[in-house]
C-alpha cells in the first residue's frame, strides 16, 4: 500500500517534467540523423508533391465539372440500360395503344319464339358476353359456353369489351353446306337481345395471346387472326380473299397450324 | 514565424502541395523520431533504415492524413508499427532473463565502452543509459514516447492502442528502476 502510494508519488513528479532523470537523459541523448539521410526524405518529399498522378486526381476533386458530369453519365447509363432491357424483351417498357385490327360490332340477334341456329365452337365464348337481356337463358342455350377463337380455347372478351355499342347489325347468318357463301351462323333476324362492341377486341386478345404464349406472332399468324377477325366482322369477301393470298404466299405453312388457328369451321368455310 | 505553425497546419499544407512546409515539420521531428528508432532497435543500422521507412511512408499516405488525430501521434504510430513488423518478420529472439535483455546489455555495453562519448557524459548519465539499456522495450517505449515526443500518459496510451492503466503501470515500472540504477 505503501509502496504504491511512493510508486505513484515518483510517476507524479516525473510526470512534471523536471526531474533529474529527465534531465540526465535529455543532455545525454542528443544523436541526430546522418545527412545523407535528411537528403534523400527531403528529395522524396519534393518528387511526391510533383507527381503528376497525385495531380490529376487533386484537379479532379477541385473541378467544378466533377459533380455535372457524374450525374450527366449516371443518367446516360440508366437510358442505355433501358434500351437494352426494351431490346431484350422484344416489348417496349411502355407500351404503345395498338391499333385496333378493326373496329366493328357485332350483334348478337336472336329469336325468342325460335331455336336459334346452334352457334358453332371456334367463333367465341358466351361467357365472356355481358349480358343485358331478358332472354337471357335462352341465349345461353343457344351459345355454346365455349367456343375459341385463336390459339387458346378462351375468347378474352372480358378483359376486352368495354361497353356494349351499336355498330353493324348482322343481319343474319345461316349455316349452309351448300356451295353459296356459308357463315356460321351466331345470330337470326329477332330482336337485338344484347349487342356486343369489339372494336379493338381483336388486337387486344391478340395482345393478351401473346403475352399468354410468352412470345410475339409470326406474321404468318398474325395474318391468319386478322382473316378470322375480318370473319367474325362479316367481311367474309375480305376475309376469303386475304386468305386466298396467304395460301398462294404460303404453301407450304402447316395445313393443322392454320385450321387450328383459324378454328375447323372457319378453315372449312374458307376452303370451300 | 514558422515555428508558430502547429504540425497539423504543416502536414496539411504540405497535403497540399507545399514541400517547405513538410521541410519544417521534418527538421522539427526528426532528431526525436532517430532517437526513438535507435533506443528501441538497439541496432544503427536498423534504426536508420526503419527512421527512413516512417518518413517515406508518411510522404506516400499523405493524402489519407486526416486532421482528427495529433500529428505526434499519427507519427510515432507509424514509427511503432514499422517497429513491431520489422521484429516480428525478422523473429528475433528477445531473451529476457532475470528481467534483463542480454541484446541490450551487450549494446548498452559497447555504448559505454566508447570513450567520446564517456568524455561528454558524466557518471550518472553513463549509469542511467546502461540501466535504460536494460529495460524490456514495452518499457523503454513509453519512456521514449514521454522524453523524445513530449506525450501525456493518455496519448501514449493512444499511440500505442494499450489502455491508459497500462501505460501508466509501464511508465511507472520503467521509472522505479531508473530511478534504483541511479541509486536514488
Amino acid at each position: 500500500m505503501v509502496d504504491n502510494k511512493n510508486n505513484d508519488k515518483d510517476l507524479h513528479d516525473y510526470l512534471q517534467g523536471d526531474s533529474d532523470i529527465s534531465n540526465n537523459y535529455r543532455k545525454s541523448n542528443t544523436l541526430e540523423p546522418p545527412a545523407h539521410l535528411n537528403e534523400k526524405i527531403l528529395l522524396a518529399a519534393r518528387e511526391a508533391i510533383n507527381e503528376p498522378e497525385l495531380k490529376a486526381k487533386a484537379v479532379f476533386h477541385k473541378s467544378p465539372w466533377a459533380l455535372p458530369v457524374s450525374i450527366a453519365a449516371v443518367i446516360s447509363l440508366s437510358v442505355s440500360l433501358i434500351v437494352t432491357m426494351q431490346q431484350e424483351t422484344g416489348q417496349p417498357l411502355i407500351s404503345e395503344p395498338k391499333p385496333a385490327l378493326y373496329d366493328s360490332t357485332i350483334i348478337l340477334e336472336e329469336k325468342v319464339d325460335s331455336k336459334p341456329a346452334p352457334v358453332k365452337e371456334g367463333l367465341f365464348t358466351a361467357d365472356d358476353i355481358s349480358a343485358q337481356t331478358s332472354k337471357q337463358d335462352a341465349l345461353q342455350d343457344n351459345i355454346p359456353a365455349s367456343a375459341s377463337l385463336g390459339v387458346t380455347d378462351t375468347y378474352h372478351t372480358e378483359e376486352t369489351v368495354r361497353q356494349l355499342k351499336d355498330k353493324h347489325e348482322l343481319s343474319s347468318l345461316k349455316k349452309s353446306r351448300s356451295n353459296e357463301n356459308t357463315a356460321p351462323v351466331i345470330s337470326n333476324d329477332e330482336k337485338i337481345e344484347k349487342r356486343m362492341t369489339l372494336e379493338a377486341a381483336p388486337a387486344v386478345h391478340n395482345e393478351v395471346l401473346e403475352l399468354e404464349r410468352e412470345q410475339p406472332f409470326t406474321q404468318e399468324e398474325k395474318v391468319l387472326l386478322a382473316i378470322k377477325a375480318l370473319w367474325h366482322a362479316g367481311d367474309f369477301n375480305q376475309a376469303r380473299q386475304v386468305y386466298g393470298e396467304f395460301i398462294k404466299n404460303h404453301p407450304d405453312f402447316n395445313l393443322k397450324y392454320i385450321k387450328e388457328i383459324l378454328g375447323v369451321e372457319l378453315y372449312q368455310a374458307l376452303n370451300e | 514565424m514558422e515555428n508558430d505553425i502547429s504540425d497539423e497546419t504543416l502536414m496539411l499544407n504540405y497535403v497540399a502541395g507545399d514541400a517547405s512546409a513538410f521541410e519544417v515539420l521534418y527538421l522539427r521531428h526528426k532528431g526525436p523520431i532517430y532517437r526513438y528508432m535507435l533506443k528501441l532497435c538497439q541496432n544503427e543500422a536498423i534504426a536508420e533504415e526503419l527512421f527512413q521507412e516512417v518518413w517515406m511512408k508518411l510522404i506516400k499516405a499523405r493524402a489519407r492524413y486526416i486532421n482528427s488525430a495529433k500529428f505526434t501521434t499519427y507519427l510515432y504510430k507509424l514509427a511503432h508499427n514499422l517497429f513491431i513488423d520489422y521484429y516480428r518478420k525478422q523473429n528475433v529472439r528477445i531473451v529476457i532473463e532475470q528481467g534483463i535483455d542480454v541484446d541490450a546489455v551487450e549494446y548498452a555495453q559497447a555504448q559505454a565502452n566508447e570513450p567520446e562519448k564517456q568524455m561528454q557524459m558524466n557518471q550518472t548519465m553513463v549509469q542511467l543509459n546502461t540501466v535504460f539499456e536494460t529495460l524490456p522495450y514495452e518499457q523503454r517505449e513509453v519512456f521514449l514516447l514521454r522524453e523524445e515526443a513530449g506525450m501525456g500518459v493518455q496519448e501514449i496510451a493512444d499511440t500505442l492502442g494499450i489502455k491508459l492503466e497500462a501505460a501508466k503501470s509501464r511508465l511507472r515500472y520503467a521509472v522505479k528502476k531508473l530511478r534504483s540504477g541511479l541509486g536514488e
